[in-house]
């Protein structure tokens, strides 16, 4: 069978580095319990073994901005079934997907792949920042000095830009009372990750997108810095992303969907001492992934879990 | 799996996009997508000819908070579920998002507010998609966006009223009384005097349908506190007492909210009151189904055949 595969993320979401540990997983068979084992060693694999190489001697990978993008593929067979699967992933820049959001846009390839898709990988970075913080929560934030410091600066007479000729708004007194600064102008770049992620996938339910029920496997990326939370991956998107978790829950009629936590990388390459202690580790054993069934190195579980038919 | 619903092979939800609007390419490389931003009227059409969708008519003059109602409701689902509601779909994302962003810290300000509303904007929708959070069960909203000068021209020249689509299709008529000008004692009659015009206007032209529920919803409560603001509260309980009065055989259901959708100050609850009004907009009767249906005089032989097939 054929299996192809539909990558989405936002740049900086883990994408390329999943897809290095993957080829590095199935192609040493390091790991007796990697469900998906690598069935012939063919084709063009330039862009796997770089990608790869780097991730083994500790590297950045490249982004895939820096290579451009790139359709990888690999021959793979289930070692439970014996079902034997071609998957396809192809490996889009990070921007295009923000072009979807800031421009509208979309590739014509990525229509393409979505049309013909088995199953859509949607990768999310842990490390998010700026959900929607309010500044009114901003402000009960910071503490009572900085807050009338704040209050000192500025003019706010002549940033706020009023057009109105008769009395100013509570907003606009508070505003000027307190000193406040100007408003920065709102452009799409400004979108919350969390919203430009249920765009994306609002996208998928209307033209000139095929509208149908897919399946979704969401990749929190980065999973090793949210240990601390000692959250599930499910409950971590509840609390980290609340309108991607909601949008998944009340539209499992377009997208069924399950959600891992991976860590491809396995350490921070900027931390000497850790990246030293992963050099004792097989290679295999950097990977760390938390999903419905526990936690382990097996990267092919989501890719188990989209091949399967219900 | 661990998707909530059990009807996975039930209908997928899409929005299928009417005959002629297909989606023009950019070159080969580029395919342009819809719009998320605010739906125009015609966008409203045609979300309508895909799906139910509740008309939620916010009408009052500018600076009343009509705006930052909607938004603020928006901004409870982008922290979590609200109303025992999940956020479902929004056709209008980015339109929620720029309406937004001067609340958010991301804007750099250190006093929320929100974009002014321009006459020359026309009528505009949000739209918004929620399930419930025990049964999934979607309801759509429409909710309208419109310059409050519109309205204040409605006061003048009440006939006026009668091209408001928003109202003649809305399941919801919301009045807004401005908390802040109640709140001042120089402006309170007025704005007083502001909400009683427009709504009678409105009434009186016949433009508001007898099965849709009006409501009277006071914004920027949080300026109506303390003793200070016995005489604004005063005021207001009269104006609330005399629309229940004035409306309840009119129309099938008339309420009254007060509500502080964004004290700046951050000394009152957030989004103070809007988890009930944004229930009620949801269990706003369906004009289509209130009243039993008229059936027409069968007077020729073709209606008699037709009478016969049925029977």
């Amino acid at each position: 069978m054929d299996a192809d595969f539909v990558i989405v993320g936002l740049p900086s979401s883990g994408k390329t580095t999943f897809l290095a540990a993957l080829w590095h997983l199935v192609e040493s068979e390091e790991d007796e319990e990697c469900r998906l084992k690598l069935e012939a060693y063919e084709g063009d694999l330039v862009y796997l073994n770089q990608i790869a190489e780097a991730w083994r001697n500790f590297e950045e990978v490249p982004r895939t901005s820096q290579v451009g993008d790139v359709d990888v593929t690999m021959r793979l067979v289930d070692q439970v079934t014996g079902v034997k699967a071609t998957a396809s992933f192809p490996d889009l820049d990070g921007e295009t997907f923000n072009a979807q959001i800031d421009d509208r846009r979309c590739r014509r390839k990525f229509l393409d792949d979505v049309v013909a898709d088995d199953g859509l990988l949607l990768f999310v970075s842990s490390n998010v920042k700026g959900n929607g913080l309010s500044v009114v929560e901003l402000n009960k934030m910071l503490p009572a000095d900085i807050e009338s410091e704040q209050a000192q600066d500025g003019n706010a007479d002549d940033q706020l830009g009023s057009t109105d000729d008769d009395e100013p708004s509570v907003a606009e007194k508070t505003a000027a009372e307190s000193g406040a600064t100007g408003y920065a102008e709102w452009e799409p770049k400004l979108v919350p990750p969390q919203v430009r992620i249920v765009q994306l996938l609002s996208d998928l339910l209307r033209g000139p997108f095929e509208p149908r029920q897919r399946r979704l496997a969401v990749i929190i990326s980065a999973w090793d810095l949210t240990r601390g939370m000692t959250l599930s991956p499910r409950e971590w998107l509840a609390v980290q992303m609340p309108l991607v978790d909601q949008f998944l829950r009340t539209n499992g009629a377009s997208f069924v969907n399950e959600v891992y936590g991976v860590s491809a990388q396995g350490v921070d390459l900027n931390d000497h001492a850790a990246v030293d202690q992963a050099t004792t580790l097989q290679a295999s054993h950097r990977i760390l992934i938390v999903g419905p069934e526990g936690e382990g190195h097996d990267l092919t579980a989501p890719l188990v879990w989209l091949m399967a038919r219900e | 799996m661990s998707d909530a619903r059990t009807d996975d092979e039930a209908d997928v939800d899409v929005f299928e996009r009417p005959a002629g609007q297909e989606t023009p390419d950019i070159g080969d490389r580029w395919v342009t997508l819809p719009s998320a931003g605010m739906l125009s009227i015609e966008d409203a059409d045609a979300l309508l000819r895909w799906r139910d969708a509740s008309l939620v008519a916010v009408v009052g003059e500018r600076k009343g908070g009509k705006t930052t109602l909607i938004t603020e409701m928006y901004e409870q689902f982008v922290r979590g579920p609200f109303a025992n509601c999940l956020f479902s779909h929004s056709l209008s994302l980015l339109g929620f998002e720029r309406k937004s962003f001067q609340s958010r810290a991301e804007s750099g300000a250190s006093v929320p507010d929100t974009p002014r509303t321009s006459k020359q904007d026309g009528l505009s929708f949000f739209h918004l998609a929620v399930c419930g959070e025990d049964d999934l069960r979607r309801t759509d909203l429409l909710l309208s966006e419109r310059a409050g000068e519109v309205y204040r021209e409605v006061r003048d020249l009440p006939a006026g009223a009668a091209a408001l689509t928003e109202v003649s299709k809305a399941r919801t008529i919301v009045f807004i009384v401005d908390g802040e000008r109640l709140a001042d004692g120089k402006r309170r009659a007025e704005a007083i005097s502001s909400v009683r015009n427009i709504a009678r206007a409105i009434v009186e032209s016949g433009a508001a349908v007898n099965a849709a529920e009006v409501q009277l919803v006071t914004t920027k409560s949080d300026l109506l506190q303390g003793s200070t603001a016995d005489p604004a509260i005063e005021a207001l309980a009269l104006l609330e007492e005399r629309f229940l009065t004035n409306y309840e055989s009119r129309f099938a259901s008339v309420t009254t909210h007060r509500t502080a959708a964004r004290d700046p100050k951050g000394e009152m609850e957030a989004a103070y009151g809007l988890a009930s009004l944004l229930r009620s907009w949801l269990a706003a009767p369906d004009p289509a189904v209130v009243g039993p249906a008229v059936v027409p005089n069968l007077v020729d032989e073709f209606d008699r055949l037709l009478k016969r097939k049925a029977a």
